[in-house]
């Protein structure tokens, strides 16, 4: 389909160029990030600025920098992320000397301080429509430009952090857009929230409400979750893999893995309640919380570790065995090494799975006010679920912002783990 | 003469490594000795892995103790002939069919909802899609399930519900099963999507070249050849999502209202099985009385009912698979 005839010098054809601009993984990745993200957060991201008349939500200025510096909160990022951009959009980085390149990095950080400076006046303006509090009455009452901003502010954080998936996705190996978007992303969570909402306890009254012992709560009990877990996941697959015949006995074990992954979580929160809280009375411990989802995590990580055990080919076994290596040996200087990477993946995802888990605690009885920090791992706890649990089911609509912003940071942990995790997967793939 | 080393049988770890040497053969041909660390290692493992074997005579011992107790109380044709659900009532009723009722409900209305767009995505991921769309999509599909299901629960009470409420009226109640069922049957999508789009893909191309061959359309290819092929890894991805389904607790404890009754209208409020339990582990029963106990009984035919999914489902794969070269 080329128009170009040899020898002569190709003419600048626009929709040609229009094309190939299209064409341009990147622009493409962009563009489903932000089709999605626009259903998963973005949603969330104007209730939280529109419905903020309370306290516990306010515009950056006022939240989290000195007067008159606000406009920091949006050009400060996006100069930050935009000389990585434009040369990705030129497709040109490579091919330019490095003051070249330099130059270009000092220049288009210009009209994007610029740029971002223009988003937050818009987000303050959109701050102050007090419509009601419903999105779709935002939308029919702000104007056009109004709407245009909010939508833009919304967008940039998932859109940055799905940029990073997406680049996951396609195995490419630099990965220099992930940090720089995985700060941005910190930045904007950041200023969205109240000072002292992340390091605040919960209290009953709405403007005075923290998440703090929820945050290290949910640290500490996946820290013991991932202590016992992990282990055992990995140490179970190994068994699986390398040492076990194939006979009724491992197909029986196999089989109650796949089922047990089936069973629902709150059933495992029966278990947890009879085993760990009244038989070997942990009571409703952050020790009794973490055991029961270690159980409920092991046959992801037990299934995952057994894929990248079987990646591992032959081969490298029977290279080891016949040059004198015990099979303990083997497992530990070849296969683990190179199954690593997979492995250290699936235990992220089970991570993640863990980290929003809400109904084994709640069947455990874990949900009581909590205000202190957990000391040791038999006192009582609470985790980020549970406080978003607890504030979505009060009729207050300033509840509901609370665990609006709440769900955006679990959120934000969430996609910081999944993107980790898809980044680790494709540098650690190797090919055979 | 030389201090020779001491013949294994001599000492004591000789003596266990030698009643073990049978048991703990390598397994396969060609694989290496083992020594003693070894054998403890193998050992350890083999440990490791039975113990995922407790946990499932764990939850059925839990499960089945404290059922006992509860049909000691409560005679069994209570339980299970009965319609009505008042458990939080002096003198109440165990009919444990309106709740299995309202999980049928809305684990169907989710179904509705995610097995027309999990199949549409997987034939499209399968199907039509570039390589390169594809590596992207999929990924961003899993992340629908990757979401905590409080998530989707502050959803489906917060925004759905409110826009179920401006189509139907003001008479429809904040708890609905409705936007319970429309959120769940979102979040089942990628189960749908994902496995289906694996069995898609494992068609042989060949089938597809052959259909092309006799002038079939990519559509025609799509769904009159392919999709049959891959029908058992189908069908086993829809009941795997229905199971899902009902087992998921935070989006109808939040958003389906606390209503255990016999009803057909979705928009009424009903209580599922996993709502009841969490709304019973809310209170602070006392771990002696009925209210405790029938936790137990409603969390067994809940495990029964997913365990009897996830089986058949397996049972699908293997009985219908077909076999290509």
């Amino acid at each position: 389909m080329s128009f170009t005839t040899r020898g002569t010098a190709p003419a600048f054809r626009p929709r040609l160029a229009l094309r190939r601009l299209f064409s341009s993984t990147f622009l493409l990745g962009c563009f489903i990030a932000i089709c999605v993200g626009v259903v998963l957060l973005g949603a969330l991201v104007i209730e939280v600025v529109v419905d903020g008349g309370s306290v516990p939500f306010a515009p950056p200025s006022a939240a989290s920098l000195p007067d008159g510096m606000g406009w920091l909160a949006w050009a400060f990022p996006i100069a930050v992320l935009t000389p990585f951009l434009l040369p990705r959009l030129a497709h040109r980085r490579s091919e330019l000397a490095p003051p070249a390149f330099a130059a270009l990095c000092v220049l288009s950080a210009l009209p994007a301080a610029i740029f971002g400076h223009l988003i937050y006046v818009g987000f303050e303006d959109a701050y102050y429509v007090k419509t009601g509090g419903h999105i779709f009455d935002l939308l029919s009452e702000a104007t056009a430009w109004q709407t245009f901003r909010i939508v833009l502010v919304g967008l940039l954080l998932p859109g940055g952090l799905l940029a990073v998936a997406w680049r996951g996705a396609r195995r490419l190996r630099s990965p220099s857009l992930v940090w720089p978007a995985v700060i941005l992303a910190a930045w904007g969570f950041y200023l969205f929230l109240e000072p002292g909402f992340l390091s605040s306890p919960p209290s009953q009254s709405p403007d005075r409400i923290g998440i703090f012992p929820a945050l290290v709560g949910t640290l500490y009990m996946m820290t013991i979750t991932a202590a016992a877990a992990f282990p055992l996941g990995i140490g179970a697959a190994i068994y699986l893999e390398e040492y076990a015949r194939r006979n009724w006995f491992s197909r029986f074990i196999q089989v109650n893995i796949a089922n047990l992954a089936g069973v629902p979580s709150i059933v495992y929160g029966l278990l947890g309640l009879q085993l760990f809280v009244r038989v070997l009375e942990f009571d409703r411990s952050v020790l009794a919380g973490a055991l029961t989802m270690a159980l409920l995590v092991m046959p992801i990580i037990i299934v995952s570790a057994q894929e990248s055990l079987r990646a591992v080919p032959p081969s490298m076994r029977e290279a080891a065995y016949a040059v004198g290596a015990t099979r303990w040996q083997v497992i530990r200087h070849h296969v683990l090494p190179y199954a690593f990477g997979g492995m250290l993946t699936g235990n992220i995802l089970a991570m993640s799975r863990a980290i929003g888990e809400t109904a084994p605690l709640i069947a455990m009885g874990a949900l009581t006010f909590i205000a202190f920090l957990p000391d040791t791992p038999t006192d009582d706890f609470t985790v980020l679920p549970i406080q978003i649990f607890n504030w979505v089911t009060r009729p207050q609509s300033a509840f509901h912002e609370v665990a609006a912003s709440t769900i955006l940071i679990l959120l934000l942990i969430l996609l910081l783990m999944n993107s980790a995790a898809i980044i680790m997967r494709h540098r650690s793939r190797t090919e055979w | 003469m030389a201090a020779q080393a001491p013949q294994p049988r001599d000492t004591l770890s000789g003596l266990l490594a030698e009643l073990w040497r049978d048991k703990l053969q390598p397994s396969r041909s060609g694989a290496g000795r083992e020594t003693l660390s070894g054998r403890f290692i193998h050992g350890a493992l083999f440990l490791i892995a039975t113990l995922s074997a407790f946990v499932t005579v764990g939850i059925v011992l839990v499960l089945i103790f404290e059922t006992i107790e509860f049909f000691r109380i409560i005679p069994f044709g209570d339980f299970f002939g009965s319609t009505e659900w008042s458990a939080l009532f002096a003198e109440g009723q165990f009919g444990v069919w309106a709740l299995v009722w309202g999980t049928v409900l809305i684990a169907v209305m989710a179904l509705a909802v995610a097995v027309p767009l999990g199949l549409l995505a997987a034939i499209f991921l399968s199907e039509y899609a570039a390589p390169r769309l594809r590596a992207v999509l999929k990924p961003l599909l899993e992340i629908l399930a990757g979401v905590p299901t409080v998530v989707y629960g502050y959803f489906a009470l917060l925004t759905v519900s409110p826009i179920i409420r401006s189509i139907f009226g003001e008479d429809v109640g904040i708890y609905n099963a409705l936007a319970a069922g429309v959120v769940l049957g979102i979040m089942i999508i990628p189960m749908v999507s994902s496995l289906s789009e694996d069995a898609l893909n494992a068609v042989p191309r060949s089938l597809r070249e052959g259909s092309y061959a006799l002038g079939a359309t990519r559509f025609e290819t799509a769904v009159r050849v392919v999709l049959p092929a891959a029908f058992s890894g189908v069908v086993a991805s829809i009941i795997l999502a229905a199971s899902r389904a009902v087992g998921e607790t935070m989006i109808v404890t939040i958003a389906a209202g606390g209503n255990p009754q016999f009803l057909v209208d979705p928009l009424e409020a009903v209580q599922t099985m996993t709502a009841m339990i969490v709304q019973l582990s809310l209170g602070d029963t006392p771990t002696t009385s009925v209210e405790f106990k029938v936790l137990f009984a409603v969390a067994m035919t809940l495990f029964v009912m997913t365990l009897a999914m996830n089986v058949f489902a397996q049972w699908v794969v293997r009985r219908f698979r077909e076999e290509y070269e």
